[in-house]
């Protein structure tokens, strides 16, 4: 008896949303006046390029300058020019549409330059579904993990030159991107509470994870957000990863925090930003490695901003950690174009202590999706 | 009583308590959610994502705005690109299928009204910050605000067809005071408030009202600011079109030297020849723009800088759709009147 209820009360239910009503007639006839006929929106004309994917280019060049000569610190890293030196540090393409009603995709790739030789590689290239209800979106293809805040976002989209040491440590220089699927789940009630669940094939560039058993990774991700009215806002965030180091599963936990005063005002914007990360790769004699960093973004003026970032990372499997202190300043021409001047000390238990001073000319044309939280 | 009839008991409570519930209405700016409000009236639960006097341009997509879209029944926007950099972020992050585009729980208030300034041929960022849909500060030109109120009556009646009749009458409510507020009570009781609008929209506002010999009656926005026709006028930025082209004001020069860009100053300079030449009185901006490069045109043609609310809640006298345009008209006409 009770099914057929339910199944009653469905049928009502499916029958009344495809059956909305039509609009009373006098509201319509107020709704669609227009003064000058062809100008309004609703009256827009169907072009050739209407059904073409949103297409953007951001070009990052830069030049670098290291007071010293010698062997780099890695071959991935960021710092591996040596001495002067004008690069493309990345050409990213873009493109972003919806597929049909139901699913979206975006696709980023990177042109870059590594050790001399252009390389293209995909940054991210998935497909989403966003409507699928009860809080739920789930998508596959190339993903940037779910890992803390700054891993989520492109190179072009960060407030500093590069992704922090932890980042490039555990995941690679372009942070974690892998083949797989995500599912995330929005909590119900009034305060931002979300749950995210990865599955990711274990990436090839190096870092933590070891793909050597042909396993995944998975990652869980929860981050909550507290918006304090108009100005400022927090939020915070837990991410969990567990995948194969070689023989056996590690595990990486991570926290992060992010503090915004967006004043209503064209100046005094603030960002802080902080993520800390333990691996324990559950290897005998291995010991867990602790990496974190912490940025503070002020902005002086309507288009330029100042920064300080502090990184710590021990390099996972080993006994080598480095630490840097980086200062910059940021000057947004548009929010299409930005000049950037960052000086970083690096020091480590392994390397004598570097100096690194990077200007970076970063642009972008077409139309660039908008940048994540 | 036995199970079955249980079960329709409490079928039918949900249903009714579902038909009492509020329809719940998120819109980007608090113009918006003061129109809606108006219309919905006690039927209708509203929250603003854009809070106070902020540039409606450069907002985030915040995580909160996403839990506030997640359960709404109703997303309004402006819409002719002002949200494109946090709209989609928000809609995507707030996985509500009754607000996706496409749906009658999504709307663009753009859609709804005649628009300003549409770029003919190639656009480009050459050109600055440009809207190729055209100038999206549609809600500063109070017969815009007529039909964005109609368009969300038939939304909300759409979405919530048992209450349709309350929509309207609340529609037929809100105009009848946005009418009395701008050309006054007396002649919206003599000749109704479409037939001055149109009169008006047709630019034979004054001329039909001397044939009646009821010029003199002429209340309310339209006669604080009749003496000021064809004035000229500078703006901070390409936001005060809509408001100029309601009330007969013509935009002379921007300081903006192109929409987005920040001042230089060799534009200021031309804007400084071209206030002089042009004896401009007032120098229009809104509160977010820093000030210093107003004043350096001020005082360099004698004319007078006016901040006005932009939109509701940028100033604690704008505190809704009509107050916004009574302190807007107040500040901007005691100006010209000098």
């Amino acid at each position: 008896m009770f099914e057929i209820f339910v199944a009653t009360a469905l049928a009502l239910a499916a029958k009344a949303t495809a059956e909305l009503p039509p609009v009373p007639a006098e509201l319509v006839a107020g709704a669609v006046q227009v003064e000058e006929p062809g100008t309004g929106p609703a009256r827009r004309q169907l072009v050739g390029n209407e059904f073409n994917p949103q297409i953007s280019l951001v070009m990052d060049t830069r030049f670098s300058l290291l007071d010293r000569k010698g062997e780099p610190h890695h071959d991935e890293g960021h710092y591996d020019n040596q001495g002067r030196r004008f690069r493309l540090k990345e050409l990213e393409l873009g493109f972003a549409a919806n597929v049909d009603p139901f699913l979206r995709a975006e696709a980023y790739l990177s042109f870059h330059d590594e050790g001399g030789e252009s390389k293209v590689e995909v940054e991210e290239a998935f497909a989403q579904y966003t409507g699928l209800g009860a809080g739920l979106s789930a998508k596959a293809g190339i993903l940037a993990g779910a890992v803390g805040r700054v891993n989520r976002n492109h190179l072009d989209q960060l407030n500093f030159l590069d992704y922090p040491f932890v980042i490039e440590d555990l995941f690679g220089e372009h942070g974690l991107r892998a083949p797989g699927a995500s599912v995330s789940y929005l909590l119900p009630g009034n305060r931002f509470n979300e749950l995210t669940f990865e599955v990711l094939d274990t990436p090839q560039e190096g870092g933590f994870f070891s793909d050597e058993r042909q396993s995944f990774v998975y990652v869980g991700r929860y981050r909550t957000f507290f918006d304090f009215g108009g100005d400022s806002s927090v939020q915070l965030g837990g991410s969990f990863l567990n995948g194969s180091t070689g023989d056996t599963r590690g595990n990486i936990f991570g926290v992060d925090l992010t503090y915004k005063l967006s004043p209503a005002a064209q100046t005094g914007g603030l960002v802080f930003e902080s993520e800390a990360y333990w691996a324990d790769s559950r290897m005998e004699d291995a010991r867990t490695s602790f990496g974190m960093f912490a940025a503070l973004n002020y902005q002086i003026q309507p288009r330029v901003w100042i920064y300080g970032k502090y990184d710590y990372s021990e390099m996972p499997g080993t006994n080598e950690y480095r630490r840097g202190w980086a200062f910059g300043t940021t000057f947004r021409v548009t929010e299409f174009h930005h000049w950037r001047a960052e000086f970083q000390t690096i020091r480590s238990n392994h390397e004598s202590t570097q100096n690194l001073l990077t200007v970076q000319f970063q642009w972008l044309i077409g139309s660039h999706p908008a940048h994540r939280y | 009583m036995n199970k079955p009839l249980s079960l329709l008991a409490l079928i039918a409570a949900a249903a009714s308590a579902a038909a009492q519930a509020p329809v719940r209405v998120v819109t980007t700016t608090q113009d918006l959610a003061s129109l809606a409000q108006a219309v919905g009236g006690r039927h209708v639960q509203v929250r603003a994502l854009v809070v106070g006097a902020r540039d409606p341009h450069r907002m985030e997509a915040r995580p909160s705005y996403m839990a506030l879209v997640a359960n709404a029944q109703l997303f309004l926007a402006v819409g002719l690109d002002l949200e494109v950099g946090y709209e989609g972020p928000i809609l995507e992050g707030a996985r509500n299928r009754r607000v996706m585009p496409g749906q009658p729980g999504h709307a663009y208030a753009g859609s709804w009204v005649p628009v300003l300034e549409k770029p003919t041929g190639s656009v480009s960022r050459a050109d600055g910050d440009v809207h190729p849909g055209g100038n999206p500060h549609v809600w500063l030109d109070p017969y815009n605000g007529r039909l964005i109120a109609s368009g969300i009556a038939g939304r909300l009646s759409q979405i919530d067809p048992a209450r349709a009749p309350d929509y309207r009458a609340n529609l037929a409510a809100f105009e009848g005071r946005i009418d009395r507020a701008m050309f006054g009570d007396a002649l919206v009781a003599r000749f109704g408030g479409v037939r001055l609008w149109e009169w008006q929209r047709s630019g034979q506002l004054e001329t039909r009202l001397r044939e009646q010999d009821a010029l003199r009656q002429l209340g309310g926005w339209a006669n604080t600011m009749a003496p000021h026709r064809g004035q000229p006028i500078i703006t901070y930025h390409r936001s005060w079109s809509y408001f100029a082209h309601r009330f007969g004001l013509k935009v002379v020069a921007e300081l903006e030297p192109k929409p987005g860009l920040d001042p230089t100053p060799g534009h200021l300079a031309s804007v400084v020849r071209t206030a002089q030449a042009q004896s401009v009185k007032l120098i229009l901006q809104e509160s977010y723009f820093r000030r210093r490069d107003a004043d350096f045109v001020a005082s360099r043609s004698g004319a007078q800088v006016v901040v006005a609310p932009a939109g509701v809640g940028h100033d604690p006298a704008a505190k809704d759709y009509i107050t916004l345009f009574d302190t807007i008209v107040s500040r901007v006409g005691s100006a010209l009147r000098r």
